[in-house]
């Protein structure tokens, strides 16, 4: 059977960003498969150096559009670790809101993206429409729909007050009712099924080996979860790792679904118990030393590491994101698939371009 | 007005290309067409495909690596298109102004018509710009002047 | 449970010849790469090696190397480090001998990107050396 290489992107209908798989076929099937990535690489870890510290936030945070906001908490917290700064508890608290909320908002739009992937147009419409009461709940509380820049650098920029919180928990019940009338379609509809179980398999002790991470790696057995580090306000929360075995596509969807249901619980319980006080304390230090951390993305563990001088600029600050650990991931599950499964398959391990190549 | 060109405007398809962004305006150009937003009322539709689309909606800096690949689909979109830079940084750079491995603009690889703007841009934004360039659109379209056909 | 300093003096510190076989030793022990990091710390790279074990603790591994010096890959026992590698190479200019998958500087750059961006620029690096 004569082999064939053909590109799948950069430019293609399912991927909303640039990245290139060159599939060899023989026939129908995949033999061998090299991710060419670069079409979104800037250079932020160059300008990070360029930039004084404070201003670095706003850059990590366009790291990616997604996870926005997580990445801010991940480089504010990475410098106020460095420079030993205690953060008021209700900014923590408020923090985790914001990140579980960004968690809830991504997961959506990966469940959305995974129905279009395969075809299901109006399962894509509902899941986005479930997104926009989180986006709006984003938007109420830091004014701003998917890059909120309100975390800073020994805080938070802004509150959210009683009433407003009243306002959050009634949109958040909204939410979890349009998400129980998805639910059932993701867990036990036929064309669902058909398209996601068994595509895709990655082993247990390949997953681990593969450096996979986040619902990549909980999809196939490992109950891994950087949020048990306690960054933030997780350490004072209740909420277990969600695992599932199956190892396939399906397993992976299914873990990021009950994630939803457990982000939701997560924000309803930081509110709760969010204690009151000020927002944020004034930092008049610089980094020095060595630092690094590691914070869970609705994509997987997300690690910085920075290098600062005493000076208002960093000598290094490396970002390695989740997606660039999954990536190894697609050299296991693409071989033998189907042509036709390559962008559900992609799609499983909900590859973020622009953070894997910053 | 032909019939072509009152067609054409009624009816927009959108190809829509990431040059290097942070990905946040391209959630919101997806999120244009969920039902919240949904652009599909003005006849908007976004097509995979560079050789049927109307408008080209480009997010992002720009790269070295991206431009060749942008140009082509520049070059395959016929006649008469519109091109829109979403977001701050489709425009000048952005946030990503002193990163390396940036090109500084959509307009540094391709000829733009509209630019919207916002860090990320919001969906209303978008749907303005995209109206804006329907605007453009129909005064190429109509064979007039410089907005004649393949000319620019 | 999470550190954000890092105590570099609690690092094992590692030649470049010792670094395979203690990578072999602990990935036989069931820990994993999480990332590499290089910096450019004059007139040597320093390469931080940071694994990660199942129950999330942190080993560091350390190798300092002169410029202009190769590291030996260890893609050949932990395949997903071969994107580290190849991003390290592109961006700092270090050559890492085996690497199993070579993508020769184009990874990340193209042909008119910039090279070896995050090297530090110095007086010397800029205008070929002070007289």
């Amino acid at each position: 059977m004569a082999r064939v290489t053909f590109p799948f992107g950069p430019q293609h209908p399912v991927l909303p960003e640039a990245i290139q798989l060159q599939l060899t076929c023989e026939d129908e099937r995949v033999v061998e498969v090299l991710p060419v990535i670069g079409y979104m690489h800037r250079g932020i870890e160059k300008a990070a150096e360029r930039n004084q510290y404070p201003h670095n936030v706003f850059l990590c945070e366009r790291i990616c559009g997604i996870c926005s906001f997580i990445h801010a908490l991940t480089y504010c917290e990475l410098m106020e670790g460095m420079m030993r700064v205690e953060v008021p508890p209700r900014a923590k608290y408020l923090r985790t809101a914001w990140s579980e909320l960004s968690r809830i908002h991504s997961h959506m739009l990966w469940l959305g993206l995974l129905a279009d992937s395969f075809g299901f147009e109006s399962l894509f419409m509902q899941c986005w429409r479930a997104r926009e009461i989180i986006l709006d709940i984003l938007e109420m509380t830091t004014g701003q729909r998917v890059i909120q820049s309100s975390c800073t650098i020994g805080g938070v920029r802004w509150d959210i007050d009683t009433e407003t919180a009243a306002e959050v928990r009634r949109r958040l019940d909204n939410f979890d009712r349009e998400l129980q009338s998805v639910r059932p379609v993701f867990t036990s509809d036929y064309t669902v099924k058909a398209r996601t179980v068994g595509k895709g398999i990655l082993p247990r002790e390949q997953a681990w080996s593969l450096g996979a991470v986040g619902p990549t790696l909980r999809g196939s057995g490992w109950a891994y979860d950087a949020r048990t580090l306690g960054y933030a306000a997780y350490g004072e929360l209740e909420f277990e790792p969600v695992v599932e075995n199956g190892g396939d596509a399906y397993a992976r969807m299914m873990v990021r679904l009950r994630e939803v249901g457990q982000s939701v619980e997560l924000v309803r319980q930081a509110l709760d118990r969010m204690p009151a006080g000020e927002l944020a304390v004034t930092v008049k230090r610089f980094p020095e030393g060595e630092g690094n951390i590691r914070v869970e993305q609705p994509r997987g563990e997300l690690v910085e590491y920075a290098r600062g001088n005493g000076t208002v600029r960093l000598e290094r600050l490396k970002v390695r994101t989740p997606t660039f650990a999954n990536i190894p991931t697609l050299l296991v599950m693409l071989p033998e698939c189907e042509v036709a499964d390559v962008p559900v398959i992609t799609l499983s391990i909900d590859p973020c371009i622009a953070c894997t190549e910053r | 007005m032909g019939f072509l060109a009152r067609a054409r405007v009624k009816s927009p398809w959108i190809l829509h290309y990431c040059t290097g962004g942070c990905n946040g305006c391209d959630i919101e150009i997806l999120a244009c067409l969920t039902p919240l937003y949904d652009v599909e009322r003005f006849g908007m539709l976004n097509i995979g495909n560079p050789k049927h689309a109307d408008v080209l909606m480009i997010t992002g800096p720009g790269n070295w690596k991206n431009r060749e690949v942008l140009q082509n689909l520049y070059a395959q979109t016929p006649d008469p298109k519109v091109v829109i830079a979403v977001g701050s940084c489709a425009a000048t750079g952005g946030v990503f102004h002193n990163c390396d491995n940036i090109l500084g603009g959509v307009d540094q690889m391709i000829p733009v018509d509209v630019y919207v703007r916002g860090c990320a841009a919001r969906p209303e934004a978008i749907i303005d710009g995209v109206i804006m360039a329907l605007q453009k659109l129909e005064r190429k379209g109509s064979g007039g002047g410089r907005y004649a056909a393949g000319a620019r | 449970m999470q550190q954000v300093p890092v105590e570099a003096d609690r690092d094992t510190v590692v030649g470049p010849e010792e670094l395979v076989p203690a990578v072999e030793r602990l990935v036989a022990a069931g820990t994993r790469l999480t990332t590499m990091v290089c910096l450019d710390v004059d007139p040597e790279f320093e390469l931080i090696y940071l694994f990660q074990q199942s129950t999330l603790e942190l080993v560091r591994l350390r190798v300092r190397i002169g410029k202009g010096q190769a590291v030996p890959s260890i893609s050949s026992v932990l395949l997903g480090a071969a994107l580290i590698e190849n991003e390290i190479k592109e961006f700092f200019g270090v050559e890492f001998t085996d690497l199993a998958l070579d993508f020769q500087c184009r990874m990340l750059m193209a042909a008119g990107s910039p090279k070896t961006p995050l090297l530090k620029i110095t007086a010397e690096s800029k205008f070929g050396g002070v007289e």
